[in-house]
């Protein structure tokens, strides 16, 4: 491990001053290259200093809270940075998303004003139409409606919500999570220790905006002048060319994305000399992929990064050693290791005689203080020597090596990194009359992670009801297999049989036969 | 606009929330469509099979992969070389 330095050297108050110590260390260095434009620093500093002087402009004061309906931009970053510049949260949608998901978040998380890119500009639309009273601004390409920019970001309280993000929630509703200034300065400043990126490191942007990890991928290479390469699924298909060529430093990613580079006989021996840093988080990695990956990449150092969106980004860290870390794994998946410093960890054990097993329950200052919703707090939080806790839902042990991660003790299940509640979306079978029951299992399939979905009631429904399920939740949520049963088969205590069904999608998805 | 026979055939077997029969929308989002970021890639591939095409790096992007629109522009641009 590390030295634990004093992870409050350098320290910003706000994402704002984070991305000023990058601009401040590399103004003319390239803050991003997205949709084959490069942007200095003093040019996306600049243009979303315009940006936010527009959304000032549309009622005269400050924006609350600032929809980003847009996707790998140049109006999705500076539409980030603009919001926070603007002193406002930033609430991250997807052009991709169904309008009535969007409407639901922009309802919860209150957004006032939304910046939409090309691409969001139709949900836009289907945004405003449900919300009349939204601003909505829709820069044409760098070109910004009027209004005059702002002088300088607003200063921001640290303890204000910079950002908030959905899950999907377990009682048919997306629980909002909001991070505060002061979570993610605790995150970055660790994180700037630890890694040390200087402005010649080029990072890989992986993550939808949409997921939590992009703000890491954001704000650990703005705070250090550092260039941010927007790196869509697409660069997949010949990944070694595209890190040499764009000079990629760092790699952060979901480990399910070593699978598909494998795929396109990305992961030779030695195929990409110029990572030093390759960084995975968001699901279980498995042993095998790390070690493929560390020899596709011999000259980075690979590290396995665990921890929920209420935990800010990240809230433990293991690194991957060639000779010692295949012993240390534990059922061929990689220890999530040890929790940040400064942050404190516990075992809720479900019976007295567990030792060293139980749910991880993390407190301090990466914390989120609760959901949008207070009701969906329940639960979730445990009050334990004069603290308050919060509870991942995941089964872990202590082992030699830091924590290893068993298991979930719920029904979510993570799809390329993005957490569902299966709850979530049978609840959303049964709004529909012909669904009497419904029952949704994950199924590995193609070298991925998909659903299935059986329903009782009317048979020959399931065009309907994969309508009605896309229509309302986002692409990964909605199952590949949806399938008409009589009845659910029941186990020993009378209940719906998880296991049956599971083995029964399995099947289906091997062979396209129940 | 219609699309070209043999590429509306292409993404059906990639789009899956497009019902069997229903026409495709050349203008709809390709994730709107059910494209994950893991059949992206196995479109682009089935796309360079099928047309005997080579996308260059600098193509495979979202921008170029946005719709069935740009995608079937971006076929044009690559065909015609």
């Amino acid at each position: 491990m590390p030295p634990m330095a004093d992870v409050s050297a350098g320290r910003a108050a706000s994402l704002a001053g984070w991305f000023g110590q990058g601009l401040a260390a590399a103004p003319d260095g390239v803050a991003l290259r997205a949709g084959g434009l490069d942007w200095t620093y003093a040019e996306l500093y600049d243009y979303a200093l315009r940006l936010g002087g527009a959304l000032r402009a549309q009622d005269g004061h400050a924006p609350a809270a600032v929809g980003i309906l847009a996707a790998r931009s140049a109006e999705c970053y500076a539409g980030i940075l603009a919001a926070l510049f603007a002193g406002a949260t930033v609430v991250p949608m997807s052009p991709a998303f169904p309008v009535e998901r969007t409407v639901t978040m922009a309802r919860a998380a209150g957004v006032t004003h939304v910046i939409a890119d090309r691409a969001g500009r139709m949900a836009a639309a289907g945004l405003r139409a449900a919300l009349p009273d939204l601003h909505v601004i829709a820069p044409e390409a760098g070109r910004v409606p009027a209004g005059d920019p702002l002088p300088a970001p607003v200063e921001v309280d640290p303890a204000a919500v910079a950002y908030v993000l959905f899950t999907s929630g377990s009682t048919g509703q997306p629980k909002g999570v909001p991070v505060t200034h002061a979570n993610m300065a605790h995150f970055l400043a660790y994180s700037r220790q630890r890694y040390r990126l200087t402005p010649s490191d080029a990072c890989s942007q992986t993550f939808d905006t949409t997921f939590d990890l992009a703000m890491f991928d954001l704000f650990v290479t703005w705070s250090a002048g550092a260039t941010l390469v927007s790196t869509p699924a697409h660069a997949f298909r010949a990944l070694p060319d595209f890190v040499t060529a764009q000079r990629l430093t760092v790699w952060f990613s979901v480990p399910s994305a070593i699978a598909l580079v494998g795929r396109y006989g990305g992961l030779a021996p030695g195929s990409m000399p110029s990572l030093r840093w390759s960084l995975f988080c968001g699901e279980p990695l498995l042993a095998a992929a790390a070690a493929e990956w560390q020899t596709a990449a011999p000259g980075s150092i690979l590290e396995n990064l665990y921890g929920p969106t209420e935990l800010t980004i990240a809230c433990s860290v293991y690194r991957w050693s060639p000779d010692r870390s295949p012993a240390e794994c534990v059922n061929g998946v990689v220890p999530i290791g040890d929790i940040y410093p400064g942050l404190g960890d516990r075992l809720l054990a479900e019976r007295e005689s567990d030792v060293g097993v139980g749910e991880l329950c993390v407190t301090g200052p990466q914390m989120f203080s609760g959901y949008l919703n207070p009701s969906h707090d329940e639960g979730r939080f445990l009050a334990a020597d004069g603290q308050r806790w919060y509870r991942t839902g995941d089964l872990v042990r202590r082992t030699p090596a830091g924590l290893a991660f068993l298991g979930r003790l719920d029904h979510q299940v993570k799809i390329r990194g993005y957490r569902v509640e299966l709850a979530e979306i049978e609840a959303r079978l049964r709004e529909l009359p012909a669904v009497a029951e419904a029952l949704v299992v994950p199924v590995e399939h193609g070298g991925t992670r998909r659903l299935a979905a059986w329903y009782t009631g009317v048979p020959g429904c399931e065009g309907e009801l994969r309508d009605h399920l896309a229509a309302g939740l986002p692409e990964f949520m909605v199952p590949h297999w949806l399938q008409h049963l009589r009845a659910l088969p029941l186990n020993a205590n009378g209940k719906a049989d998880r296991r049956a069904l599971a083995e029964r999608a399995q099947r289906l998805a091997d062979d396209g036969a129940a | 606009m219609r699309l070209e026979p043999k590429f509306d055939a292409l993404l059906r077997r990639h789009c899956r929330l497009v019902a069997p029969g229903s026409p495709i929308d050349p203008d709809a989002l390709l994730a709107t469509l059910g494209v994950d970021s893991l059949e992206v890639v196995e479109m682009i591939v089935a796309i360079e099979d099928e047309f005997d095409l080579a996308i260059p790096q600098e193509m495979l992007t979202p921008e170029v992969f946005a719709t069935p629109a740009t995608i079937w522009q971006a076929i044009g641009e690559l065909s015609a070389q």
